[in-house]
């Protein structure tokens, strides 16, 4: 994992890329990769590649990037790992392929050399890479379809620019930096920004499972999807899938996410997913080395995740390292956590600290246990949209209860009760709708107290949330029959708040301390082989991961889910934020807090300009 | 993370309003926007009187609602005081609305800001309980000591504990130029000399002091034959000063430009050689900032908030608009000396980033009043 950034002159005018624009997004992202840095200059000038490196495969000299192929025709700034870069070489050397080094990165660009955007879907891994091919004068921008890597991309008048970090662009390249509207309306709907929009309106998010490719002196072309993950599900007919062969997956994908030149960590929690990882890298004959992060305010209360991280590496012969924070460390990182921060999200003060903990320990790559409760119905959200739908039918066939409902809730939100209950009629005809209620921080006709009505006008127009969350789960299985709503939930679970937060979290929380974090869970190759068992009528459950993993003691399995929770609405509070009740308090008054904090960056920017 | 307020700000008019006071609200929002101290802020305009062309700052609320009428407003102000939502600060945008914003502050326990521009505020309202209202204040902000000293001296608030905000002028757009030939033709200006005075031409604003420049233009015009006068805005007072050139013969030495478009407003400052303005009304005098901003030089009064305008003489000769000959001769001397090569930097203590710093330190100050213990918490009256 490293950082990415370049700029490409595309159009007529200007001729050339300013290569000190692309130096400054190097030092930005440097946290990203302490190990190294490159830029590259095309002869005309009008392409300059930019990266900072983590390196994790083939460590020396050979690995350094910007990386040209043995044929010198093309050239890659490349963000993520591929798994299976083995397997692709061999095949690549069958068919001719010459290689001057070990990396994966060199596999990377002769696969697309080699097999053109069709080889894109025989990547198994997370990346976004800028390639250069010369012969055609095209950049490549591509990002894999789970969207684990971010890649930012700012075009003007000529120009287009990328970088790993959105923030990094902001501050350095020249591009507009105004707030959009969708991204400020989204992020109090999600409690995030959803891709593609970013919080400074002259940036986008290249989408998941995308490809732009831009030639020299052509007009700009939008971004193609070539790969997302409900294909896994188009491609194939619902069907039983038995534990031995759930576990030889799972073990394959855990196996694949091991490869490194480097140790590689474990977050250890008490949860289920993090122990199959475990377990499974156990099985693989990998020395483990695992850290989980605890709070002291848990201490000693049920809460208290270490206890059960403890035992459970204790049991696998794990080296082990709790980490306790307390106020005083919370109330010492609060800048740096705010400054890292890439765009405004509500979560990642977790995978801030256990990236933190693991950087001490000298680790450069964890594996960790996020999207298991995607892959094995794990959130809430499995069993509550079926019930909130089963609702909506009920009330559906009496609709004189449904209008009174309906306009008894418009009423509300009355003290004391949870603000979305007004939704609860409003959100229940259908899968999309119910997981907007389910997920929304804020629904949308609650934000009218929080945001201009311009703001709002513009935000959710942009937007589309709900035309957005239908298309998500637009497809036919394989076999041509619609979708179960299980399945439309975990890739609606999968696609927006895995996507857009938890892996966008885990990137730059994770780069802040430059750690890479790999989810064994979130690999496409594993999810074409979950995809007929989720779609089925009996999908896998938590239990099913349990009984086909094995080793996971009685009281961890039947641990109620309780999420990462952590002290910081109480640390937070002391300090003159939710303990007025602001915001509504808990994740609302959190979000309105980094609301304020973000606003002020461009400012920010433009004050340091003045100063210079 | 810093503490932060939630404010409700009343104001007169703001976005979609024109005049300074208006101007002044809208570069408010938008720095107490870019305040790090600043959580929300919940606008009631009394009006909104044209189109709202800019965009709203992202941390405010411009409830559109309060400007349908005085009750639509006061409904507004009912809505805020009985929600749920925190309100640590009221600010009142003008001493006329507050007594809708002395009543919300201390129905919600809030902190009271009141904001004063200029005349409005230098003699005490006629109600009793709007005079007791001024002093039950908790801060004070002026766009000048002159106008904060006017009101200190009936409010007895202490002067010590007036913040100071003078308005911003935006030195991007205000800038020297060349004339503008297509103006000079519109408004038959001969290309001779040309002394300037923009503002409201209301019968209450006569302050401004264009009778006296018109009583001077006979002496001017011995000493400068081609000079001319243009009386830039637009009001009912303008038939009168017509009539008053009229009658001492100016003809077209005296030239009405009519309403100017803002659009319009730099290429007007930069037709003037001199831009004259004797008033003895103004609380600031924000015209005078973007005169000087336009390297204009500028004579102006020394008796009200104009001196603190041109930093008592920095950008501009002041004169006592009663005394005729003084006036006179800044008049002249400005006309003699001519317009500098380039506009004097002083002028940058009125920039947006002043502004914007100012606002800052003082919400700053202000969120440590209001986290601070308070001994008169009581005060407020719980619902």
């Amino acid at each position: 994992m490293c950082g990415i950034a370049g700029a490409f002159a595309f159009g007529a005018e200007p001729d050339r890329a300013d290569t000190a624009i692309v130096a400054r997004l190097n030092a930005l992202q440097r946290r990203r990769g302490p190990d190294g840095e490159g830029i590259w200059t095309a002869e005309d000038g009008r392409l300059v590649l930019g990266h900072r490196r983590l390196a994790i495969v083939d460590v020396g000299p050979g690995g350094a990037q910007p990386m040209a192929d043995a044929s010198g025709r093309w050239l890659i700034s490349f963000n993520g790992e591929i798994y299976n870069y083995r397997e692709l070489r061999r095949e690549l050397e069958a068919e001719g392929c010459r290689f001057l080094g070990h990396s994966d990165t060199e596999v990377l660009i002769n696969v697309v050399a080699q097999w053109g955007e069709a080889g894109l879907r025989r990547l198994r891994g997370m990346y976004a890479f800028a390639l250069w091919d010369r012969r055609g004068h095209e950049l490549w921008l591509v990002r894999d379809p789970y969207g684990i890597k971010p890649l930012y991309v700012a075009n003007q008048r000529g120009m287009v620019w990328f970088a790993s970090q959105a923030r990094a662009l902001a501050e350095a390249a020249p591009v507009d930096t105004r707030r959009s509207a969708p991204a400020l309306v989204g992020f109090y709907l999600w409690g995030h920004v959803p891709e593609p929009f970013c919080w400074w309106r002259g940036i986008r998010m290249l989408p998941a499972g995308h490809v732009q490719r831009i030639v020299a002196g052509k007009p700009l072309t939008a971004p193609r999807c070539y790969w997302r993950p409900q294909d896994a599900f188009a491609e194939s007919s619902p069907g039983p899938l038995d534990p031995a062969a759930l576990r030889a997956a799972l073990l394959d994908s855990v196996r694949h996410h091991l490869i490194a030149d480097v140790p590689v960590g474990i977050f250890l929690s008490a949860g289920i997913d993090s122990n199959v990882i475990a377990i499974l890298s156990a099985e693989t004959g990998a020395r483990l080395r695992s850290l989980t992060v605890a709070f002291r305010e848990y201490a000693g209360t049920a809460t208290d995740e270490a206890p059960y991280a403890a035992a459970a590496a204790a049991r696998l012969g794990s080296s082990h390292t709790i980490s306790r924070i307390g106020r005083d460390q919370f109330d010492a990182t609060l800048d740096d956590f705010l400054r890292r921060m890439d765009q405004p999200t509500i979560d990642g003060l977790n995978t801030y600290f256990v990236s933190q903990a693991a950087a001490r320990q000298g680790l450069k790559v964890a594996l960790s246990g996020l999207g298991g409760d995607e892959l094995f119905g794990g959130y809430p959200s499995f069993r509550q949209i079926p019930l909130l739908l089963k609702l909506g039918r009920w009330t559906d066939h009496r609709p004189a209860l449904h209008r009174a409902l309906g306009a008894g809730l418009k009423m509300l939100p009355l003290r004391g009760m949870p603000p979305k209950t007004a939704g609860l009629v409003t959100h229940s005809t259908e899968v999309a709708k119910a997981y907007l209620l389910r997920r929304a921080l804020y629904l949308e006709n609650e934000m009218d107290a929080l945001l201009d009505e311009t703001w709002l006008k513009a935000g959710l127009e942009e937007l589309q949330s709900e035309r957005a969350l239908t298309d998500t789960v637009k497809w036919a299985n394989g076999s041509g029959s619609a979708p179960t709503e299980h399945a439309q939930i975990a890739m609606l679970e999968s696609c927006w708040y895995m996507r857009n937060q938890l892996l966008r979290d885990a990137d730059w929380a994770g780069m802040a301390h430059g750690v890479e974090i790999r989810m064994p869970f979130v690999d496409m190759p594993l999810l074409r082989r979950l995809a007929p068992a989720i779609g089925s009528s009996a999908p896998p459950s938590k239990a099913d991961l349990v009984a086909c993993v094995g080793g996971i003691p009685g009281d961890m399995a039947r641990r109620a889910k309780t999420g990462f929770t952590t002290p910081v609405h109480d640390w937070i509070g002391g300090k003159g934020g939710d303990k007025r009740g602001n915001g509504g308090g808990g994740l609302r008054g959190w979000a309105v807090d980094i609301h304020r904090v973000f606003r002020a960056v461009p400012q920010r920017r433009a004050a340091r300009s003045a100063a210079a | 993370m810093t503490a932060s307020l939630r404010l409700v700000m009343l104001l007169s008019d703001g976005f979609g309003g024109v005049g300074g006071i208006a101007k002044f609200n809208r570069d408010f929002i938008a720095a107490l926007d870019a305040a790090e101290h600043i959580e929300h802020i919940a606008v009631l305009p009394r009006a909104i009187p044209g189109p709202m062309s800019c965009a709203i700052p992202e941390a405010a609320v411009y409830d559109r609602k309060a400007a349908a009428g005085k009750l639509a407003f006061i409904a507004r102000c009912c809505r805020h005081a009985l929600a749920l939502e925190t309100i640590d600060l009221v600010v009142c945008g003008h001493i006329h609305l507050l007594p809708a914003a002395w009543a919300l502050a201390r129905l919600r326990r809030a902190q009271l800001a009141l904001i004063i521009h200029g005349v409005e505020a230098w003699t005490p309202p006629r109600g009793i309980l709007q005079r007791q209202m001024c002093g039950d204040i908790d801060a004070l902000i002026s766009v000048s000591r002159f106008t904060a000293a006017r009101f200190s001296a009936w409010s007895r608030w202490p002067m010590a504990k007036t913040f100071i905000l003078p308005n911003a002028v935006d030195l991007k757009r205000f800038v020297p130029r060349p004339k503008n030939s297509c103006l000079l033709a519109k408004h038959k200006l001969t290309g001779g000399k040309v002394i300037l005075t923009l503002g409201r031409l209301a019968a209450n604003e006569r302050y401004k002091g264009c009778d006296e420049v018109i009583a001077l233009m006979p002496r001017l015009l011995s000493r400068f034959p081609d000079l001319q006068y243009l009386i830039a805005g637009d009001g009912a007072d303008r038939p009168r000063l017509a009539a008053k050139a009229e009658a001492l013969g100016l003809g077209g030495a005296v030239v009405f430009a009519g309403p100017v478009a803002e659009a319009d407003k730099v290429d007007i400052y930069n037709l003037a050689d001199a831009f004259v303005m004797p008033s003895t009304g103004e609380g600031f005098g924000i015209v005078l900032i973007e005169a000087a901003a336009c390297g204009v030089p500028v004579v102006s009064s020394r008796v009200d908030g104009s001196r603190e305008a041109l930093l008592d003489g920095r950008l501009g000769r002041l004169v006592d608009p009663a005394d005729a000959d003084e006036l006179y001769a800044a008049i002249v001397a400005s006309l003699d000396a001519g317009r500098p090569p380039r506009r004097d930097a002083a002028v940058e203590i009125f920039s947006d980033a002043c502004f914007v710093r100012r606002v800052g330190d003082w919400s700053a100050r202000m969120t440590a009043a209001v986290f601070a213990p308070r001994p008169d918490a009581a005060r407020g009256w719980a619902l």
